[in-house]
């Protein structure tokens, strides 16, 4: 068996909309190794949830569309599957949870409920009983109190980390090999965030899954991540290992996103943030998508596209790394 | 000091309140060019026009006087001289169709600007006293909202006697309490708005104020209850003719027809289906285009 | 909960003091003395007063109110002026065979609409949502008595397969049924697909994809239950509305149900029996609203537990 759990390989998925195509996800490549936990960073709108969704096959369709690329999932193409072999991969093989708690649980259905369901689907045979006691299990296996108690109780009852909580158990209910998780701090308090992160990541070692963390904060990132890769505007911009890049960003959006993170050691008079924003789909810019607010644009990076290239056992798509760049100096 | 920065408050609010004319008349613009894409509903608003044209020049179109009598050619089939045929008495069921129109549309609209009229005022009533004013009126519209329509429509006209004036009156009452409800709410909205921005020393609100900023905030409000009323009315007008409790024959009324023409459902058919038609042509048009009208103004509205 | 429901009957309660008043009212500006009406033109002012005392109608107006609302409650609103029977005799009769009728019409109602609404929902954007959905425009905008009219000539004369009067076999019923409740079929199919779309888009339907659930599961299950609070509204007030409605289908199809007995009372001013089948339909209007409003707590846990509750 290799050693990739899953290998992504030139994804692309593109929004339909009238008058136009969005290349959401335009020709993105990665693996995330058995065990080990990929980060994938960017702005909101920078097509990583749209990665994640992709590979869970929950796109909005009609517009979205997968229109190329291969998802090798244990050695098969998850995108030659068909509708009922990816029902039974999804929730059993491959869980997600996702940024909003507080809607992602069903309101009228209690907690227990929604998780023995996640079970009986998936583990042929289980009695309700025992589906019941493997729920409670979970539960008290994400820390929430009085287990047994919440196991009968409805979604408003709860807090959002708690709600979360739940959201992780079911997740983990069936022993998925892959959880992706997808900004599953964000909506919550800082406190309540750590606590999420130190639960994900001390599951992750009990279970032997591998995760794929989506977050816009490169500081969930430090935390828990063995791997990253960097989005822009629906590419890969860099992609290392997490030691690697915390310590030498090499493209200049991954350096806009270290310095927009508040370092306590230094006395600093305001935050850094990178300029403008994440161009739309209408006026994407002819060369380097991320040229327009970058630091370090040359004219070379208005015309071109620049290729990821591989420096150092990383990859980097910037114009700086490459020959033409020295050629122009 | 403190009456002149009451003073200078209120001039301020105002002027506000002024300044907002501009507001209004630019969103009035967008509203309509949102109406305007929707091809349904301009389909339906010409449909309305058109049957008001019916309805306003029905002595021009008609063949012949609606209540005309004819024995020598009573219930005919349709022919070139009678296009839909005759009734029972001999009378062109054509022209009675078209003077329906005039009977269904202005009882649809009268009885609608009536409850807008008896709404804003008792909706601004409430809203504006509260306290006790407010409570009983609030206990109005509830008796009045829980009052099983047709029943309550049925039982005026049979106390009021029948006639097309007690049925204005009858569908007004009937169909106030939407209009009430949401002016009491705009005007509770208002008042606390006024009541910050003005002297809190002062506890005065203006009245006035409140009435001028009201109107252009509330009048797309009401124009769409009206326009969405306006197909209800036509509807309990129909059912109350056809119950013998609304328009009297020989004046004629879609619904009325209807009823006329039950009894003879055997061999003409077209006598009853045609009122109902017609019925159904007008309700589909304002409800499409009331639809339309919402979506442009208020999508809030939307329930 | 209990604080709700307690609210609830407090409201309703008042709702019906309400009713009885504006019934009382409307009673006393009749034009036309009720017992001249009752006796005719033959009788001499003796017996109208003697049958004016019987009846309590000399009575100062308050006093007379609070008889009036007395009896209400005992559901004892005197005897009819035609048929010299009890009018809640009448009634009773009559409106088991509406009850009848209505329970028909409002499953057919329930059953069609939340199916087509359904169907539509999924198939939205094709042929078959814009068919269904045409369909419940026509049925909405149709009077009822004229739908029933037109079922008549198809089903009744032109086929000749189902009888287009009565109310003593089984299939009698079938037209009336369709009749009245093809308005509200098309009323809850057109609230089913705006609140199926609406709900679909919810985030806690993409979890339970994310978990694998069938796609027909989540439209049943996890999209039905959630869509059902404004479908319920709104049936809980038209099933109110479908009674009154039956009125006119009882006309058309001379069924003697309560709707026909408050039209014949009406047109022949039977005082009694009009008050009672007023209050009686008002009554019953209202109940029936009143326990659609406590039903919506079995279906939405927010509204069973409180919001006191939530943490």
């Amino acid at each position: 068996m290799s050693e990739n759990l899953i290998e992504v390989k030139d994804l692309r998925t593109y929004f339909f909309i009238d008058g136009g195509v969005v290349k959401a996800v335009d020709g993105v490549s990665f693996n995330v190794e058995r065990g080990k936990t990929l980060g994938i960073v960017g702005e909101s709108g920078c097509g990583k949830s749209i990665t994640s969704l992709s590979i869970m096959q929950l796109l909005e369709s009609p517009p979205g569309k997968i229109v190329g690329g291969e998802i090798i999932y244990n050695g098969e193409n998850l995108l030659n599957k068909t509708k009922e072999e990816m029902r039974h991969i999804r929730g059993n093989k491959i869980a997600m949870i996702f940024q909003e708690p507080m809607t992602s649980l069903n309101p009228v259905f209690t907690v227990g409920q929604q998780i023995v369901e996640a079970l009986l689907i998936h583990e042929e045979g289980i009695t309700k009983e025992k589906a019941k006691e493997r729920a409670i299990e979970m539960l008290k296996l994400v820390k929430i109190p009085l287990p047994e108690k919440r196991f009968n109780e409805y979604p408003h009852q709860l807090s959002g980390g708690m709600r979360q909580r739940v959201m992780i158990a079911m997740a983990l209910s069936c022993n998925p090999e892959l959880l992706i998780c997808d900004e599953p701090t964000t909506a919550l308090d800082v406190t309540i965030q750590a606590q999420i992160l130190e639960l994900i990541n001390e599951l992750k070692e009990k279970t032997g899954a591998s995760v794929m963390m989506i977050t816009h904060d490169l500081g969930v990132i430090a935390e828990i991540a063995d791997d990253v890769m960097v989005m822009y505007a629906g590419k890969v911009v860099e992609q290392a290992d997490t030691d690697s890049i915390f310590e030498k960003p090499l493209h200049p959006y991954t350096i806009g996103l270290m310095n927009c993170i508040p370092k306590l050691t230094e006395e600093v008079e305001e935050l850094s943030v990178i300029k403008g924003m994440v161009p739309s789909y209408d006026d994407m810019p002819k060369g380097c998508a991320f040229c327009p607010r970058c630091d370090y644009a040359k004219k070379i990076c208005e015309e071109e596209m620049p290729e990821l290239i591989e420096l150092e056992g990383r990859k980097v798509r910037c114009h700086m790394y490459s020959e033409k760049w020295k050629e122009e100096n | 000091m403190k009456i002149f920065r009451f003073f200078t408050k209120q001039k301020e609010f105002e002027q506000e309140v002024l300044s907002s004319d501009i507001e209004y008349s630019s969103y009035y613009k967008d509203s309509f060019k949102r109406l305007k894409k929707n091809k349904v509903a301009m389909f339906c608003a010409v449909v309305i026009v058109l049957l008001i044209l019916i309805a306003i020049f029905a002595p021009l179109i008609c063949p012949y006087d609606p209540t005309h009598q004819d024995y020598a050619a009573i219930l005919s089939p349709p022919s070139a001289k009678h296009l839909l045929g005759t009734d029972e008495y001999g009378r062109d069921i054509l022209s009675r169709i078209i003077y329906g129109t005039r009977i269904s549309l202005s009882i649809g609209v009268v009885a609608q600007i009536l409850a807008s009229i008896i709404g804003v005022a008792l909706g601004a009533i409430a809203g504006y006293f509260g306290g006790i004013v407010d409570t009983i009126i609030s206990r109005i519209m509830e008796v009045f909202a829980a009052f099983p329509d047709l029943i309550f429509a049925m039982a005026i006209m049979t106390f009021m006697g029948k006639g097309v004036l007690n049925l204005f009156v009858a569908l007004g009452l009937l169909t106030w309490v939407r209009t009430a409800r949401l002016i009491r709410g705009s005007v509770m909205q208002l008042k606390e708005k006024e009541y910050v921005e003005a002297s809190k020393a002062s506890g005065a609100t203006s009245f006035r104020i409140i009435m001028k900023h009201l109107f252009p905030n509330s009048l797309s409000t009401i124009i769409v209850l009206v326009t969405l009323g306006i197909p209800n009315a036509i509807m309990y007008e129909a059912s109350l003719s056809f119950l013998g409790l609304g328009v009297q024959p020989p004046a004629p009324s879609w619904g009325n027809m209807i009823s006329a023409a039950q009894p003879y459902i055997s061999y003409r058919s077209l006598y009853s289906v045609m009122p109902g038609v017609a019925i159904m042509i007008t309700v589909i048009a304002f409800n499409i285009f009331g639809d339309g009208l919402r979506d442009a103004l208020d999508p809030k509205l939307r329930t | 909960m209990f604080s709700y429901i307690l609210k609830r009957l407090g409201q309703t309660i008042l709702v019906l003091i309400g009713i009885s008043l504006v019934t009382f009212i409307l009673l006393q500006v009749v034009p036309g003395d009720p017992v001249q009406l009752m006796l005719e033109k033959r009788a001499d002012p003796q017996t109208i007063a003697a049958v004016r005392h019987e009846l309590g109608l000399d009575l100062p107006l308050t006093t007379q109110y609070f008889n009036f609302l007395k009896n209400a409650l005992h559901f004892d609103f005197g005897v009819s002026y035609f048929s010299k029977e009890p009018v809640t005799a009448v009634l009773l009769r009559c409106f088991k065979v509406t009850l009848k009728l209505t329970c028909l019409s409002f499953i057919f109602a329930v059953v069609v609409g939340i199916t087509c609404g359904i169907i539509a929902a999924i198939k939205r954007g094709t042929a078959i949502d814009s068919a269904l959905m045409t369909l419940a425009m026509f049925g909405v905008s149709a009077p009822s008595f004229w739908i029933a009219i037109i079922l008549q000539i198809i089903f009744g004369i032109k086929l000749n397969i189902l009888p287009i009067s009565g109310f003593d076999t089984p299939v009698a019923f079938i037209l009336p049924s369709i009749a009245l409740g093809a308005r509200y079929a098309g009323d809850i199919a057109r609230i089913t697909r705006t609140s199926m779309l609406d709900v679909v888009k919810q985030d806690y339907i993409r979890t339970a994809r994310a978990k694998g659930v069938k796609e027909n599961l989540i439209i049943m299950k996890h999209a039905l239950k959630n869509a059902m609070i404004p479908i319920i509204t709104l049936v809980g007030t038209e099933l109110g509305c479908m009674l009154t409605g039956s009125m006119l289908i009882e006309r058309v199809f001379s069924v003697p149900g309560i709707g026909k007995l408050a039209v014949d009372a009406m047109t022949s001013r039977d005082l009694p029996l009009l008050e009672g089948t007023v209050v009686y339909i008002a009554f019953v209007f209202v109940m029936v609203n009143l326990i659609v409003d406590i039903s919506y707590a079995l279906f939405d846990p927010r509204i069973r537990y409180g919001k006191g509750n939530s943490k």
